[in-house]
């Protein structure tokens, strides 16, 4: 059938073009409409912005915890380096000397560091700080113009290098130090270190980073000579080699240095390249990352799902305009080119609305991301996250891409539908027909179980990515989806059929028997968040009872020793130790050593404990019980015990044979036993203290635990006020930190988990105005047929909780399985942990009837709003 | 055309540091000249002044009659606040890494070509705190007492290139001089003694990425020691003086790397090693200083002290040295004119430096009048210091006379231009 022209336009004397046609219809028909309305209008803008930022945030966040990582190192080293480092202790002069005479007469400058930890005193005390110690005037020499150390002052200001020099006390501050501190040049400043306290005088703020190096926001420069002093270091704990960038053989030049110091430094110096430290950094974030792209993906279903049920209703709202148009002669393709017209308008607006929310959120969702990046790996300069052109074009995407994908379905339901049926306000016939296919939900679910086999894709870091875990995740939700949509129908007519149930509970399932498209969508949305704000509980829950039966089981002494992480000594002396075994109190210290070595190209941490005293005095979770020494191969040289993600990343177990090289050459540990240990997601390797200590020259260990004999009071004040550089706990204190610690890490967890309840309920309270408001003459009819407001209420209400409750039956059944797929494929794929299933079962269960009672509620509020609206006297006004 | 190893980046923070030293660490080069001796002639103002113990700024003054003891005294000198160790030299390769003079004289890979260097090691120790015991223990990795700067130079004659390298380092793992015997160290550059029956010496350098030598330097003539009892004047300060140890003929051998082209070279070579706490006086505007070797085995050092008038100071100074180490010297006057009469300017700093000289003198072995001439062998051998935004002149040259007499020699020019005399070596 051929569309009429429209009044207006046949009164023009020359007839408008079809875009200008359309122009002018979309400005009588969508900008009255917005002008009417603006509040909807509004409000569908915010939807769509919400969906939009909502990604953009995570990504945004995302990339800022990456890029911040990388760039402390660049900050403080440059970016043409060699990193010379040591498995244990620090360089003395001689080895100093050593590394000079192997780089030789080549152009590259021998740069040591010493890096180390304080925190704020004074006003704001306990803020983190990061030393960095270098030569002020060795680093003149450097051939290369990025290392942020031309710190001196103009000629022929006071003081002169020769004050500089010889004032420990000097030091540069990063800008933000001195912004938050208040801080300008020739102040003093007290920061905490080692336990004691220590003015500083500020000498300057450090210059912005070159080369779009960033200063570390903590960073403060001390002279070399003044930072060992500080930080009371027998050598120094880094060196670097520059090698001038413009060489044209610079690289070849630094791959030859490497493999010279690597040589010369034995198994005791850890070499390496630039490329070598951005995988190194690479490494440590991997797994975190792999988590936060789930999460950002996981976030995009989300804003989808958002975004289609904003456009349905914004379709929903001016039905009755689309009939009326259809009406006056315009054809459905017309018309739905009207509409795509105006939903890139509002899409346009709402993706413009999502890059300020997204980068609104990304700002507060980076914090969480910097403290979960600290609090796992170290210090990050992740505190500001910045639109790019990538994100403009991914918001564009999702908003305007998404807003017509999902207002596609609508529309082209009202389009198409005759204009008397769509004047009627009679229901629209099903559109969404994938949502009806819940043969294919069953299918794809089986698919997921069946690809949890695939192992995981190993990358070139180290890392692993559990392929097989997202696949069944995604095939679970995507099937999960159909399959919950499609037993809406078969749920409600069991239900309805029910005598025993009150009659308008029976009257809202039967309006439930015949649920539109539009009851689908909002199943399957609400079945997709709730699925994903629950698993997240259980992951949480699951984590945390984990954690504290290893902690349990790990903090079993009585009191534990070690080095503070800032301002504090940089391990526990030899001396300590033995005076404390000495204590008539005391009986046992169990010292230990720990650092971290290459070994097959990637890092692990190398222990050393007393290990026949440990297996005395405390108990492990073993995964594999230990075997008899008597079992050790004559050709070992010790036995190790390996913690379960050194077993998952190396492929090796109890019995195997790894070759560590030393400083006193290589030496083959036997694996006796695989245990649990949370406390590293590299890889642990623990062996016999005595034989590390012959292999390694160990200034000092990392931390001891104490045990005191049964009854004895704990002369804890004595042993602090002796030992004020070191930190003493008690297993309380330890463990309360501990849980915190592990708290922090699961942050950005829990924040994804309320965003995931908040869109549930949103998503249902507008989901369900959408259906009623769309379904408002079946509410008159029901009026007509003399059912008082309060029975409507009811079946409304019913109604609604009945569409939350099988979205929430389904989501229960979804949360427990991606909850078991994120413990037992995807964190032991990325990180080699096995974690106890936890269901937090009464949290889940208040969760669960808290958003069928939403449902209920606000099937209720409808009711009410639409009373009014459905007068008699004032028909669909 | 002449390389420079020194990175852009260095020139301004290096110039930084050195000025923030202030104790006249400008024109590093031209420190070396400075044998103020007034040797064997009389003193120039009659009767010698009482030498003071210690300087105004309570560094310890060379006092005459001090014995020397070796090698201890080849050494370092921490106390004092400056000391140096010079050596120039002109080398020939001799071909390829495994031929001989004769042969590789005409050979194909650069056998006779024809080389200058300098190297100069630097110490200067810190201002002396008013309190003793008031500085904190110095950090045996990054020491604040002393500074440490260097200066390396080489001339690639037929190459027409002049390359040149500097360096700034505190006392510490990266740079020390050893007290009881000759052991200096910065970075990869290096001088030590090898052997002290012999004296020899062994020097490390390096004038950029791929250009270094590794020398080997034997004494051929004894040590001289200049000045008065064993301290050379600089000055009508009594505290201006030094202790002054001069080699004046050592034999050099081993190999010269210049852009990656390694070459055997021999050649011969001149040290001095000078201590002092105070230098040169008020009212000079730079000086001319040369040290020249002759084929006939005997050696000058001559330097002339330009005041600001333009009239040379009376502690200037010509000084002949027999190859047994005897000394004639002549002060400015009918024995001893120097005149420029060619110059050259300085492409990179403008500068026109007098680097064509004759030197008017008299013959002590044959009573003679002598006119030696010396002309630059490559024209650009201008230092320019990066360190104290300073430049000078400090080049190799030839020396030949109407009489016969032919050698080689350095020269050294210094406060011409806009750079003007370092006004820390006063």
């Amino acid at each position: 059938m051929r569309a009429r022209p429209l009044p207006h336009a046949s009164a023009s004397p020359a007839p408008p073009g079809p875009a200008r046609r359309l122009g002018a219809l979309w400005r009588k028909t969508s900008l009255r409409h917005a002008r009417n309305q603006p509040w909807q209008t509004l409000a569908l803008v915010a939807i769509l912005g919400l969906g939009v930022g909502g990604f953009l945030s995570i990504q945004m966040a995302n990339r800022a915890a990456v890029t911040g990582f990388e760039g402390f190192t660049d900050a403080v080293t440059g970016r043409s380096t060699v990193t010379v480092e040591k498995a244990v202790g620090a360089f003395s002069a001689g080895e100093l000397g050593r590394i000079r005479d192997t780089v030789g007469l080549r152009p590259a400058e021998v740069v040591p560091l010493v890096e180390g930890e304080a925190a704020t005193a004074g006003t704001d005390p306990g803020r983190p700080l990061r030393l960095l110690g270098v030569d002020l005037v060795g680093i003149q020499n450097a051939p290369v113009a990025d290392s942020s150390a031309d710190l001196l002052p103009p000629p022929g200001e006071e003081p002169g290098l020769w004050s500089i020099l010889r004032d420990r006390r000097s030091a540069w501050v990063a800008p933000e130090v001195a912004r938050r501190e208040g801080l300008s040049p020739g102040e003093t400043w007290t920061i905490r270190a080692r336990g004691e306290e220590h003015a500083l005088t500020v000498r300057g703020v450090l210059p912005p980073g070159e080369g779009g190096v960033s200063v570390p926001p903590n960073l403060v420069v001390l002279d070399l000579a003044a930072a060992r002093s500080l930080l009371d270091r027998g050598g120094v704990d880094r060196v670097e080699i520059l090698v001038d960038p413009e060489l044209p053989d610079a690289e070849a030049l630094r791959r030859i240095l490497a493999e010279e110091l690597a040589g010369v430094g034995g198994g005791a110096w850890q070499v390496l390249l630039p490329g070598q430290q951005q995988a190194a950094g690479a490494q440590m974030t991997a797994a975190f990352r792999l988590n936060l792209l789930i999460l950002s993906l996981i976030a995009l279903l989300v804003g989808l799902y958002l975004i289609a049920l904003g456009m349905d209703a914004a379709v929903v709202k001016r039905r009755r305009e689309i009939g009326i148009l259809r009406s006056l002669g315009l054809t459905a393709g017309e018309i739905r080119k009207l509409w795509a017209l105006d939903i890139a308008a509002l899409a346009l607006a709402g993706t413009a609305a999502g890059l300020v929310l997204g980068s609104l959120g990304s700002q507060l969702v980076v914090r969480a991301v910097a403290r979960t990046v600290n609090t796992l790996y170290l210090e990050t300069t992740a505190a500001s996250a910045q639109l790019q052109a990538g994100d403009v074009a991914m918001a564009l995407l999702l908003g305007l891409g998404g807003g017509l994908l999902a207002a596609w379905l609508p529309l082209r339901d009202a389009a198409s539908t005759p204009p008397a049926q769509v004047l009627s306000a009679g229901r629209f016939r099903p559109g969404l027909g994938l949502l009806r296919r819940p043969g294919l939900g069953l299918v794809l679910v089986v698919f997921g179980l069946a690809v949890l086999w695939l192992p995981p894709v190993p990358l070139p870091a180290g890392s692993r990515f559990p392929v097989a875990g997202y696949a069944a995740a995604f095939a679970w939700l995507i099937g999960g989806t159909l399959l919950v949509a499609g037993i809406v129908r078969p749920v409600a007519r069991a239900l309805a059929g029910r005598r025993s149930l009150p009659p308008a509970l029976r009257h809202g399932f039967q309006r439930l028997r015949a649920a539109s498209s539009r009851h689908r969508l909002a199943v399957a949305g609400l079945f997709v968040a709730t699925g994903m704000a629950l698993s997240m509980g259980i992951m949480v829950g699951s984590f945390e009872s984990t954690v504290v039966r290893w902690l349990n089981v790990r903090f079993q002494a009585d009191v534990y020793l070690s080095a503070p992480d800032a301002g504090g000594q940089p391990g526990v002396p030899f001396a300590t130790v033995e005076w404390l075994e000495a204590q008539p109190e005391v009986r046992a210290v169990l010292p230990s050593a720990r650092f971290p070595v290459p070994l097959e190209g990637r890092t692990v941490l190398l222990a050393g404990a007393r290990y026949p005293d440990l297996l005395e005095e405390e108990e492990f979770l073993w995964i594999e019980e230990p075997l008899p020494l008597s079992a050790q191969p004559a050709d070992a040289d010790s036995f190790a015990v390996v913690n379960e993600t050194f077993r998952y990343r190396f492929g090796k177990g109890q019995g195997d044979r790894v070759t560590l090289t030393t400083p006193a050459g290589p030496r083959t540990l036997w694996i006796r036993a695989v245990k649990a240990d949370y406390g590293n997601d590299r890889g642990l390797l623990e062996t016999d203290l005595r034989a590390l200590r012959s292999w390694f020259d160990i200034p000092f260990y990392t931390n001891a635990v104490i045990h005191t004999e049964p009854g004895a009071p704990i002369p804890l004040e004595t042993w602090r006020a002796r030992e004020t550089g070191l930190q003493f706990l008690r297993q309380g204190e330890l463990r309360a930190t501990a849980l915190r610690i592990f708290g922090e890490t699961f942050t950005i967890a829990q924040a994804i988990q309320v965003l995931g309840l908040g869109v549930a309920f949103a998503g249902l309270a507008l989901a369900l105005l959408t259906i009623i408001r769309e379904d408002a003459a079946s509410l008159r009819t029901l009026r007509c047929l003399g059912l008082d407001e309060r029975r409507i209420a009811k079946v409304l209400a019913t109604e609604g909780a009945g569409l939350a409750a099988v979205a929430v039956l389904g989501g229960l059944v979804l949360s427990l399985a991606l909850a078991a797929l994120l413990i037992f494929v995807i964190n032991r794929q990325s990180f080699g942990w096995t974690l106890l299933y936890r269901l937090p079962a009464t949290e889940m269960a208040l969760q669960a009837v808290a958003i069928v009672a939403t449902g209920a509620l606000v099937g209720w509020l409808c009711a009410r709003s639409t009373r009014a609206r459905d007068r008699p006297s004032s028909p669909d006004s | 055309m002449m390389t420079s190893p020194v990175s852009p980046h260095q020139p301004s923070r290096l110039r930084r540091t050195l000025r923030h030293l202030g104790t006249g660490a400008l024109a590093l080069g031209t420190m070396a000249m400075g044998t103020f001796a007034a040797t064997a002639s009389p003193g120039a103002s009659g009767e010698p002044p009482a030498v003071p113990a210690r300087t105004d700024d309570g560094f310890p003054v060379p006092q005459p009659g001090t014995a020397f003891s070796f090698p201890r005294d080849h050494g370092s000198h921490p106390d004092y606040r400056i000391e140096w160790w010079y050596l120039t030299g002109h080398l020939e390769s001799v071909g390829g890494t495994t031929g001989t003079p004769e042969s590789a004289r005409n050979s194909p890979d650069g056998g006779g070509r024809s080389y200058g260097f300098q190297v100069t090691f630097f110490r200067y120790a810190g201002p002396l705190p008013e309190e003793e015991d008031s500085l904190p223990a110095a950090d045996p990795l990054a020491g604040d007492r002393q500074i440490f700067s260097t200066h390396v130079a080489l001339a690639d004659i037929d190459g027409g290139q002049f390359l040149q390298a500097h360096r700034m380092d505190r006392e510490g793992w990266n740079a020390a001089a050893a007290t009881d015997t000759l052991a200096v160290r910065h970075g990869p550059w290096s001088l030590a003694l090898a052997d002290p029956e012999t004296e020899r010496m062994e020097l490390v350098f390096s004038t950029g990425p791929d250009s270094h030598a590794r020398l080997t330097l034997t004494p051929q003539q004894p040590l001289v020691v200049f000045g008065e009892d064993g301290t050379s004047r600089k000055g009508s300060d009594p505290a201006a003086r030094s202790y002054y140890l001069t080699f004046p003929r050592l034999e050099v051998a081993g190999t010269l790397t210049v852009h990656g082209k390694e070459r055997i070279v021999s050649g011969s070579a001149w040290m001095d090693h000078e201590v002092s706490s105070q230098q040169l006086g008020d009212d000079l505007a730079g000086w001319d200083w040369t040290a020249i070797q002759l084929e006939d085995g005997r050696s000058l050092k001559a330097y002339i002290l330009r005041r600001e008038d333009g009239t040379p100071s009376p502690f200037s100074r010509l000084v002949w040295i027999g190859p047994d180490g005897s000394q004639t010297a002549f002060r400015p006057g009918p024995d001893f004119q120097w005149t420029g009469i060619d110059s050259w300017t300085s492409p990179h700093t403008g500068t026109s430096y007098p680097s064509t000289v004759r030197i008017d003198t008299r013959d002590p072995a044959t009573g003679q009048p002598v006119s030696l001439r010396l002309h630059p062998r490559l024209d650009d051998q201008e230092v320019r210091d990066p360190l104290a935004d300073n430049a000078y002149y400090e080049g190799a040259c030839s020396v030949s006379s109407p009489s016969g007499l032919r050698g080689l020699a350095y020269l050294e020019l210094v406060g011409y231009g806009p750079h003007g005399l370092p006004g820390g070596l006063r």
